[in-house]
């Protein structure tokens, strides 16, 4: 713990000292908006392989990796000045292109490339425009970013901007992670009340983030307001710290720690170290503190080496306190296309109860040889408890076939099959057992009887054995009507019909199960769409439950949705939920009620 | 004495560990001649005195008989003169327009919207393929937007 504090107070100063590939770019605007992960700029400059580059205007679509300078571009290196229209170029690699707009639009290729022959460096796939920008949620304005050859976007001395209003400054923070980054390092995750839970709170301090050193802690609570007694339950909370620190390009350390109010806690570091691109080594201490229980030093070795089309193979060991040991070894790898080999070896000898000790062999191979039209598996694992002298197996053999078409694709039939043995044994006996299931579905092609009605069927069969006697047949029929009188709206009905039958010698016991289900979609217009389904049963001749689903966009950004369900055997309303949300771009601001639970949440959820 | 160096001391402790927070930093602003946004459309509508794109698209169908590039401008109270200069898939100018020229008596805009139409007389209507527009601000070149236009289907 004490290492995890000296880590944590590491000098700023430390911290952005390093600086990954990709490149500075300064001007007088430059506008990062997090909601379309894209920058616009002004009288740019920035350098480009060996050369200095101005230009008036700057766009960077950085999930597309591609940058366009434009308006007056100067390229300069050394005394010769090469001056265009547009610059564009990818965020990885050297190679760019420039564009000159005159009688005809004149191309020519930078980094030793001719024009035709750059397509990873064309135009940005959506052109960003500064309008969108201006727009987002989220942005972020400044002078200088630096843009890592990883896309992401560090910026000093930046304002935030939250749904167009300035906020405030920060002096640097990495601008792709939005606002979990921006508040000096301290965000709120999470902070809502509900009535089962109490008051709920996750709050998270990071440090570093772009550099070679990342530290980020969380603290959480929870505390329940009182039962409807009066009695008021005891709350809890955590800390749990991560840090790592990239010591060169191969070696990293890392260190973590978890502390429960529980009073369960646990330290753990780790030193990984990178001695070729195919072999990579881990050391690692770390100590738990279960509850009400002595705690345990581990320390362990980690060897893992790719051997590309040789297979993947992984060591590893460790050993704690008491004579506690465990190792494992696991290999994958496909030695030719279609077939997929993995395997692993485990031994453990672990403390059980006060003064006891298990002592547990298990290992796992499988192969899959996968072709077009089926897939054949095989599975064996053994589990050997040596203490006890008792072992469980089981090898299981699998076939599947794709769909196969049958009259030109009128109907298509598939088939599976899946056989497993199961052997236990102990010191008294051994048992076998053995079961296998056969499924088998033939299914019509969509049918139409006129343009906007179709029907579609299926059958299903399946056949469960046992050695013990016992066997299952099974088989169902689903029927599905579709019909769409207008474009904006659309019906389909779902019925099925089950059948199960057991036997057991001359025994015959079963049930029949049949379901009727509809759909109505309408979709009016972008703005409004919803759906209503409702399940009918025709045995009892009963409406059984509805769901509800509509949403409306009453503004460009904004929309709100519902869902809803009823229970026509109970005769009320299960759940509402209600969404207000405000799209933008990457992500939704969604705030939500739930009636089920009476929380009033807000999320920031990805699209 | 004593005790407002230590308020100083415990003021920059708490800004070196705090670090990251400065409270007065002045967002840059927009220069004069900056293009908001850039479309190629079907139609456009006049709304609140300003030219909206109707029909937005990047890709067209070989029949259409009129595109509309809408270019909208940032806040502003400069004189400008806006062109256009719309190239062909082979990259050769196909239409140049002369310069039209806005807020010549230097009023303050919030917002400039302005368009050129590009209207197809021809039967054959224009080549398949990519196609790039240029627009110029007081004769220098200010941004560039490409639309494509799609082969000929003899099923439609």
């Amino acid at each position: 713990m004490v290492a995890l504090g000296i880590i944590g107070l590491w000098p700023c100063a430390f911290l952005e000292g390093a600086a990954k590939s990709g490149f500075h770019v300064s001007g007088s605007y430059l506008a990062y908006s997090y909601d379309a992960n894209a920058i616009y700029g002004e009288n740019v400059r920035f350098r480009f392989s060996d050369y200095d580059v101005s230009a008036k205007y700057f766009r960077a679509d950085l999930s597309a990796r591609k940058v366009c300078a434009y308006g007056d571009v100067l390229l300069t290196r050394e005394a010769v000045q090469t001056r265009a229209d547009e610059f564009h170029f990818g965020l990885a690699g050297d190679q760019g292109r420039l564009l000159i707009y005159a009688r005809s639009i004149t191309t020519v290729g930078l980094g030793g490339t001719d024009a035709d022959a750059t397509p990873a460096v064309g135009p940005p796939a959506k052109e960003i425009q500064l309008l969108d920008i201006l727009k987002s949620l989220i942005f972020f304005t400044g002078s200088n970013f630096e843009i890592t050859g990883d896309g992401e976007v560090i910026g000093a001395e930046v304002t935030l901007f939250v749904g167009g209003l300035p906020s405030f400054g920060i002096k640097k923070a990495n601008l792709s992670r939005g606002l979990k980054q921006s508040l000096a390092g301290f965000t709120v995750d999470q902070l809502w009340y509900a009535r089962a839970q109490g008051l709920t709170g996750r709050l998270s301090y990071q440090l570093g983030g772009a550099d070679r050193f990342v530290s980020r802690s969380q603290a959480y609570f929870q505390q329940p307001i009182g039962g409807d007694d009066g009695s008021r339950a005891r709350g809890q909370w955590g800390l749990f710290s991560t840090n790592s620190l990239q010591l060169g390009d191969n070696v990293s350390l890392a260190a973590s720690g978890d502390y429960q109010s529980s009073r369960l806690w646990n330290a753990r570091t780790e030193v990984t170290a990178s001695l070729s691109r195919a072999i990579g080594l881990g050391l690692d201490l770390s100590y738990l503190k279960p509850v009400n229980a002595e705690g345990e030093a581990w320390a362990g070795w980690r060897t893992d080496v790719d051997g590309g089309q040789a297979g993947r193979w992984s060591l590893s060991a460790t050993a704690g306190r008491g004579s506690q040991w465990n190792a494992s070894l696991a290999y994958s790898g496909n030695p030719f296309a279609g077939l997929d080999l993995s395997s692993a070896v485990q031994y453990s000898k672990l403390r059980f109860g006060s003064d006891g000790y298990s002592e547990i062999f298990s290992s796992d191979l499988s192969a899959s040889y996968n072709l077009q039209i089926f897939n054949l598996s095989a599975n064996y694992s053994l589990n050997r408890d040596l203490i006890e002298n008792q072992s469980y197996s089981q090898p299981r053999l699998s076939l599947e076939f794709a769909p196969w078409p049958l009259y030109g694709g009128l109907l298509s039939a598939a088939f599976s099959n899946t056989l497993i043995f199961n052997r236990v044994r102990n010191a008294a006996a051994v048992e076998k057992s053995y079961s296998n299931n056969t499924a088998f579905r033939l299914s019509m092609a969509p049918f139409r009887f006129r343009k906007n009605l179709s029907l579609d069927l299926s059958l299903d069969m399946e056949q469960l054995t046992e050695n013990r006697g016992r066997n299952i047949t099974s088989g169902g029929i689903i029927a599905k009507a579709g019909w769409q009188p207008a474009s904006w709206i659309s019906v389909e009905i779902l019925g099925n019909v089950q059948s199960r039958r057991k036997t057991r010698d001359w025994l015959i016991e079963g049930t029949t199960s049949q379901d009727v289900s509809g759909v109505l979609k309408l979709r009016g217009s972008q703005a409004i769409q919803g759906w209503l389904s409702l399940s009918y049963d025709p045995e009892s001749g009963e409406l059984r439950q509805s769901f509800a689903d509509a949403s409306i966009r009453f503004a460009e950004r904004w929309t709100l949705h519902s869902l809803a369900s009823y229970d026509f055997f109970l005769r009320k309303i299960n759940n509402i939920d209600l969404y207000l949300i405000r799209a933008s771009g990457r992500f939704q601001l969604r705030l939500v009620w739930r009636s089920l639970s009476r929380q009033f949440l807000v999320e920031f959820a990805p699209r | 004495m004593r005790s407002r160096r230590i308020l100083i001391a415990v003021a920059a402790a708490c800004a070196a560990v705090s670090g990251c927070i400065s409270l007065k930093i002045l967002p840059p602003s927009l220069s004069g001649t900056t293009i908001e946004a850039m479309s190629i459309c079907e139609g456009v509508a006049e709304t609140g005195g300003l030219i909206q794109p109707r029909a937005v698209a990047d890709k067209f169908g070989p029949r259409i008989k009129r595109l509309y590039c809408v270019v909208r401008l940032a806040p502003t109270s400069e004189a400008l003169a806006i062109r256009w200069r719309w190239y062909t898939p082979d990259e050769s100018l196909y239409r140049e327009t002369g310069n039209l020229f806005i807020n010549t008596d230097l009023q303050g805009f919030s917002a400039i919207t302005a368009s050129d139409i590009l209207a197809i007389k021809s039967e054959a209507g224009l080549a398949p393929g990519k196609w790039r527009v240029a627009v110029y601000i007081n004769d220098r070149f200010s941004g560039s937007t490409g639309f494509m236009i799609k082969e000929f289907d003899l099923k439609q």
